[in-house]
């Protein structure tokens, strides 16, 4: 063993054997980098078939004579299937959309921050060992069983409440939709409240702070962007939440802020398009790739700020 | 340094008496902090309280109708005949094709971007893009995916003619159908979907039972052949066929219409982030030092993820990938666009029949007026939660089975 | 000996258990709630005793991490804790604060007062106990938020202060911690911006800024330059004038630079206290030479 420097061919070695050939070994590396590289290159070309389809598709929805931007986007009207004059202005979908996500929001986000808190500042263990897993079973119900639960559960039990509430409403399906993201805003949230270093809660604890004091008023606003980006995420589910409004939202699109009435989503729009017997070709049929790509707009938005958010504040510790 | 204890100092830690008015009660400090702890118990279980109700009210109504029958029969106008299998069979279908098409690719993917780390700039900045844009896709409703997969699966931006006729088929054959005067049933074979009609002609060739006969054609007013024989392949002038065609378990066409095959791949959309962003969480969790233990072994990086990496985040990326499909069979957007609501009575035999998975009977059986269709409804909740069930156990089960520390 | 089990500050005091205790202790921690008031300065010199540690053991689960320790540190004074890793100096000074409690397996047993204070006692409440005796951490932990806000925070939960009070306050603390001058400009910019020495004196302002008697140091200046160890030193030489400081150190040169007083401690046990110089020069136990000496440790 007194050789100092040798090749690897002729280094002593425990057992005898060809070593493997280094171009072998060098040709299944590249083989195998280039199909990892495809899978991944994968994902950018469904991005790209999603921006394809939606641009071409509502390209062709425009090039027809009773459609125009400034109606698309100007419009209060929506009515694409009845009537002998069709109207395509957005903004009663939109309206719909947004009134839907606004109850579910008004109730996940109360909710789902001091679920969050108490997860992440309060609970004892046992608690926890409860209180996750049912969360985890919350999120993965499948949202069909919510709207169902809003038809069968919910709308009779806002009837008892009040005269004025439809068969099909918004404030039901806004409700089951705020049940789903729940637990949405909850685990972000719990996260990001405890990514919050616990040398802060020690430095209140420190100065004689209650854990109120310690969770309400440092805890919280060092964890802001986080909760605030995780109530973005939240939002652009509850924008896209489709199953839940088609059972119990209705089917009127309409300009009103009174969730007690029968509205109509952009999500909502595009299931009954493609139950019904619309022609393939038609305008009316076009609409619905148009409003997907408001859609798919919208929450994009929302999941890109939510991501500037989170990356631009979050405070940086030592 | 003792002139700041002057009594008319401005800072308040100086001025006893004031210091009693502003001294807040350690007491309202102690309410407000048992009455902040309370409520955030209220409303933390509320969640489970909700699950409970939820589970309950549909336990409670579905109870009555899960039977024998419901699993195994089709779907029926009859409520008392109607059951839940094709959609089982359509649910196991898309999640066996739907899991065939994802893991491969979803794992590949997140490797890809944990485990080889880019030097050049260039490359690095793709890398932060594609993992961007994973994010990204993510967030994308899965209903946007269901119109994606209409046109660019089902239809296939309509490049290859429509479902009805479509440019390219292998695995079947188009029939035209006569029904003759015995009741037997003559199969003539025809070029395609869009074939014309055929005319009954003497001497051409059909199918009955199976074998090949010589078509012989009477004339309207001629009187039926006694013999057997001749009878069952004879045809009167002007009788219609039907059109029908006969597909063998490896049909295949091109576009690949509204069928289970497109389903999946849509499916495998929706769910592709979620497995990529899971594995690669499980990646991240093994130890540098594993790594950095092989690759000083003169291990090629490949070598480093078969043998070292692999292996250790395994279990994370099967759990992953259990709740990623468990999402996939719950998804009924993307399904809905696609599928529609159809009748089926059968389970798909294969990649291009039609299909329905079990949340879309669920959607169709919920939104019927009626009200024993919704217990129809309940009933099949039931089942779905009871499969998703099993899903959650298997990945809890292997996330506790396999967690050891690693280093 | 009673053993004290403690609990959380949000329940400190709540659920009184009625255990077995000394009726002089409990006369003692009924009169430390009323004369636990505004302010205590008391104008007397130094010498008196601040903190008087009888029979003290204390555990992390199984682990006995300070055994049977009988001490009294004195008032306006700076007393330091030395001694190699793990000897239980920080542990025995994170129980004067009782800041322990955050940790769910720590418990102690004996006697610990503060003046009057029983501060193991169930009665007392640690949120009064911690506003009297301030502490600063190893690493500096500034809130995320502004300058001024850190130091009018801790102000801000025990009073009700208006405007101008809270500003002069935090000048004063500000002053008092030698850090007006450098950031009189920049009070409402984030306090993660500033350096780690400045951050440090940020965190003593904010100790100050509540008005505590005893302001517990847990090896204060570890994780920071010379410079600005030099700068905390200074500090803290000015501060014992008002404040009686503890303080935790790896640091032989700065126990024997600032301390009055010197404990050694090693594996739990106290091994000599006394004063710096003496300590020092002419240590009475072996243990204590060798460590001064750098034989061990």
């Amino acid at each position: 063993m007194s050789q100092a420097f040798s090749t690897a061919s002729d280094a002593p070695r425990p057992i005898g054997g060809r070593l493997r050939s280094r171009r072998s070994v060098r040709w299944r590396e590249y083989g195998i980098l280039s199909s990892l590289g495809g899978a991944t290159l994968f994902s950018v070309l469904v991005t790209a078939a999603i921006l394809f389809v939606l641009g071409l598709e509502t390209y062709q929805f425009f090039r027809h004579d009773e459609v125009s931007l400034g109606d698309f986007f100007g419009g209060t009207q929506w009515s694409p299937l009845l009537g002998s004059t069709k109207y395509f202005g957005i903004w009663p979908l939109v309206c719909g959309t947004f009134l839907v996500a606004s109850v579910a929001l008004l109730v996940a986000v109360p909710l789902g921050l001091v679920t969050a808190i108490y997860l992440s500042e309060y609970a004892h263990p046992r608690v926890r060992a409860i209180l996750k897993p049912a969360l985890e079973v919350l999120a993965g119900i499948p949202t069909v069983v919510y709207g169902f639960f809003a038809l069968q559960l919910i709308t009779p039990g806002l009837k008892l409440f009040s005269e004025g509430i439809g068969a099909y409403n918004a404030l039901s399906a806004g409700i089951a939709v705020g049940i789903l993201i729940l637990p949405i805003v909850s685990s972000l949230s719990e996260d990001a409240l405890r990514a919050v270093p616990q040398s802060l809660r020690d430095g209140v604890y420190g100065l004689g702070g209650t854990r109120f004091d310690a969770a309400v008023k440092v805890v919280c606003p060092a964890a802001l962007s986080g909760i605030v980006s995780a109530v973005l995420l939240a939002a652009a589910r509850a924008v896209g939440e489709t199953m839940v409004v088609a059972l119990a939202a209705g089917s009127t699109p309409k300009m009103t802020l009174n969730p007690g009435e029968e509205i109509q989503t952009m999500t909502g729009f595009m299931v009954q398009m493609a139950l019904g017997d619309v022609s393939n070709f038609g305008v009316e049929y076009l609409s619905m790739y148009a409003v997907a790509a408001a859609l798919f707009a919208i929450t994009f938005a929302f999941t890109i700020v939510g991501a500037i958010i989170r990356k631009r504040f979050r405070e940086v510790y030592e | 340094m003792n002139g700041d204890q002057a009594p008319n100092n401005p800072v308040v830690l100086f001025n006893p008496q004031r210091m009693r008015q502003v001294h807040r009660s350690v007491k309202g400090r102690h309410t407000r902090e048992r009455l902040f702890r309370w409520f955030c118990v209220t409303v933390a279980c509320s969640s489970v309280v909700l699950l409970v109700v939820i589970l309950g009210a549909i336990v409670a109504q579905g109870m009555t109708r899960l039977t024998g029958t419901f699993l195994t029969a089709p779907p029926s106008p009859n409520v008392d005949e109607a059951g839940f299998f094709p959609p089982i069979m359509g649910s196991l279908w898309l999640l066996v094709l739907t899991a065939v098409f994802t893991l491969p690719l979803g794992v590949g993917a997140a490797i890809m971007l944990e485990e080889f780390k880019p030097r050049s700039r260039a490359i690095r900045a793709t890398r932060s893009f594609i993992q961007t844009n994973i994010t990204n896709l993510a967030g994308v409703p899965s209903v946007v995916y269901g119109i994606v997969g209409l046109t660019a699966f089902a239809s296939m931006f309509g490049f290859f003619g429509n479902e009805l006729s479509p440019t390219w088929e292998i695995g079947v054959t188009y029939y035209d159908q006569f029904y003759n005067e015995a009741d037997r049933v003559l199969l003539v074979p025809v070029d395609g979907p869009q074939a014309p009609q055929s005319q009954g002609k003497s001497g051409m060739t059909a199918l009955v039972d199976g074998q090949e006969v010589q078509v012989n054609v009477i004339g309207i007013d001629a009187p039926w052949p006694d013999d057997e024989e001749v009878a069952q392949r004879t045809l009167r002038q002007g009788d219609l066929p039907g059109r029908i065609s006969e597909s063998r378990r490896y049909y295949f066409r091109l576009p690949f219409g509204r069928s289970v095959l497109t389903g999946a791949l849509t499916l495998m959309l929706v769910i592709l982030p979620v497995v990529i962003i899971a594995s690669q969480e499980s990646l991240r969790a093994v130890p540098a030092s594993l790594r950095d233990a092989a690759l000083g072994l003169g291990a090629t990086r490949w070598q480093v993820v078969w043998n070292v990496t692999l292996p250790a985040a395994i279990p994370g990326i099967m759990t992953g990938a259990i709740l990623a499909m468990s999402r996939a069979i719950g998804e009924a957007a993307p399904l809905l666009m696609i599928a529609g609501i159809v009748f089926i009575s059968n389970p798909p035999g294969n990649l291009m029949d039609d299909f329905t998975a079990m949340p879309l009977q669920t959607y169709n059986w919920a939104q019927r007026p009626q009200r024993e269709f919704h217990d129809l409804a309940a009933s099949s909740i039931i089942v779905l939660l009871t499969v998703l069930l099993c899903f959650n156990a298997t990945a809890v089960l292997i996330r506790q089975k396999f967690q050891k520390p690693l280093s | 000996m009673i053993d004290q089990t403690v609990t959380m500050p949000s329940t400190a005091g709540a659920r009184g258990l009625p255990a077995p205790r000394p009726t002089d202790s409990r006369a003692a921690a009924a009169a430390s709630a009323r004369n636990l008031g505004p302010m205590t300065h008391s104008s007397s010199s130094g010498g008196a005793i601040a903190i008087d540690i009888r029979d003290f053991n204390a555990w992390y689960g199984a682990f006995h991490a300070i055994r049977q320790i009988t001490i009294a540190l004195p008032e306006k004074r700076i007393t330091a804790f030395i001694g190699p890793s793990g000897c239980g100096k920080s542990t025995l000074l994170r129980w004067i604060n009782r800041m322990n409690d955050t940790i769910p397996i720590a418990r102690a047993q004996g006697t610990l007062r503060l003046h009057e204070v029983d501060v193991l006692s169930r009665a007392t409440d640690v949120v009064e106990l911690r506003r009297r005796v301030g502490i600063v951490f190893q690493k500096p932990n500034p809130f995320p938020k502004s300058i001024f806000q850190n130091v009018a925070f801790g102000a801000r939960i025990h009073m009700k202060i208006t405007k101008s009070e809270t500003a002069a306050l935090v000048e004063w603390s500000l002053r008092k911690a030698a850090l007006w001058n450098e950031v009189k400009d920049r009070l409402h910019q984030s306090a993660l911006g500033l350096s780690g020495g400045q951050q440090q004196r940020l965190c003593i302002a904010r100790a100050i800024a509540v008005g505590p008697e005893v302001l517990l140091m847990d090896e204060p200046c570890s994780a920071l330059d010379p410079r600005s160890t030099a700068a905390i030193e200074d500090l803290m030489l000015e501060l014992k004038q008002q404040y009686t400081i503890i303080t935790v150190t790896h640091n032989m040169q700065q126990a024997s630079r600032i301390s009055d007083y010197t404990a050694f401690l090693y594996t739990g046990d106290l091994i000599e206290f006394g004063q710096t110089q003496q300590l020092f020069t002419n240590p009475q136990k072996k243990e204590t030479e060798d460590y001064i000496t750098g034989r061990f440790g």
